[in-house]
């Protein structure tokens, strides 16, 4: 019945519900750290009755975004600390340069890999 | 020690995915929240700097993937991310996916909560897939993890000799 080639995994299984756990164990003794009401659903599900609960593709496609809030945004964002708005302008910058990158090496390979 | 390409990728592809996972089920909601203590911002900024790490593991990939193709080289390597079957493809899949929705996520939060809304929703359930894939992917794996054994250093002519010896190394 117990697979001896599977031990490993077991172990590992083992190792990590014993670290869940334990950090379950030492976040109920600390009476501080609550949750707040809004985040109890996931943040997909809330989404979905936020904002996709009644979607046409067309609503995909259209930009109907309020410029106001988009300044707002970003003004938030211009006043993180410095380190901060440096990362997330480079990672912002790594992120966008590959990833048409990424998509037209997708392409490549799908074709290559059909073939 | 002549250490592979592939083993590294995949090592490198492992733990960025584990900082993302830990990082991005954090941040899904109070139900999974524990796992950074309930430190959002945190978690955001692991996120954000993990995925950078991520896009990059993929692009290099890719491009090792194309370069291999154009060489003609049909090679199957087996601790390789991608590949054009098996869980390979299923995982460079789901890459694809989860990059292309989080970087809809990234630049849509400010300019079209629609679009960040639908690419959110499928970014948290096949986040979900593909977790349940990697236990699935670890439990099916597993003998890979048993360490190597040294062969005996010095062959012994009792019981066969050296060249035996290395057929032990697993």
């Amino acid at each position: 019945m117990f697979d001896k080639k599977k031990l490993n995994f077991w172990r590992l299984t083992m190792i990590f519900i014993s670290i869940t756990v334990i950090v379950l164990f030492m976040l109920w003794s600390t009476p501080q750290a609550k949750t707040n009401g809004m985040m109890d659903s996931s943040m997909g599900n809330m989404m979905k009755s936020m904002h996709v609960s009644n979607i046409k593709i067309y609503d995909l496609l259209s930009s109907k975004g309020n410029q106001q809030q988009m300044d707002e945004m970003h003004k938030h964002h211009a006043n993180q600390e410095s380190i901060i708005y440096k990362l997330g302008f480079f990672t912002t910058a790594l992120i966008f340069l590959l990833l048409p990158l990424i998509i037209a090496g997708s392409i490549l390979l799908a074709i290559v890999w059909i073939k | 020690m002549k250490v592979r390409f592939d083993f590294v990728i995949h090592w490198l592809y492992a733990i960025i995915w584990a900082l993302l996972g830990i990082s991005g089920f954090a941040m899904v909601g109070a139900k999974y929240g524990w796992l950074l203590n309930f430190n959002y911002g945190t978690a955001d900024y692991v996120h954000r700097l993990s995925a950078a790490a991520f896009v990059l593991i993929t692009f290099i990939s890719i491009c090792y993937e194309v370069y291999r193709a154009i060489k003609r080289d049909d090679k199957h390597l087996a601790w390789f991310i991608f590949g054009r079957s098996g869980y390979q493809l299923f995982t460079f899949i789901v890459s694809l996916i989860l990059i292309i929705t989080g970087a809809l996520i990234w630049i849509c939060t400010e300019l079209e909560m629609t679009v960040a809304g639908f690419a959110l929703l499928v970014h948290e359930y096949i986040s979900y897939i593909a977790l349940a894939s990697i236990i699935w992917h670890i439990y099916m794996k597993c003998h890979a993890l048993i360490w190597p054994k040294k062969a005996e250093a010095k062959p012994n002519k009792t019981q066969g000799g050296g060249k035996d010896a290395t057929k032990t190394m697993v």
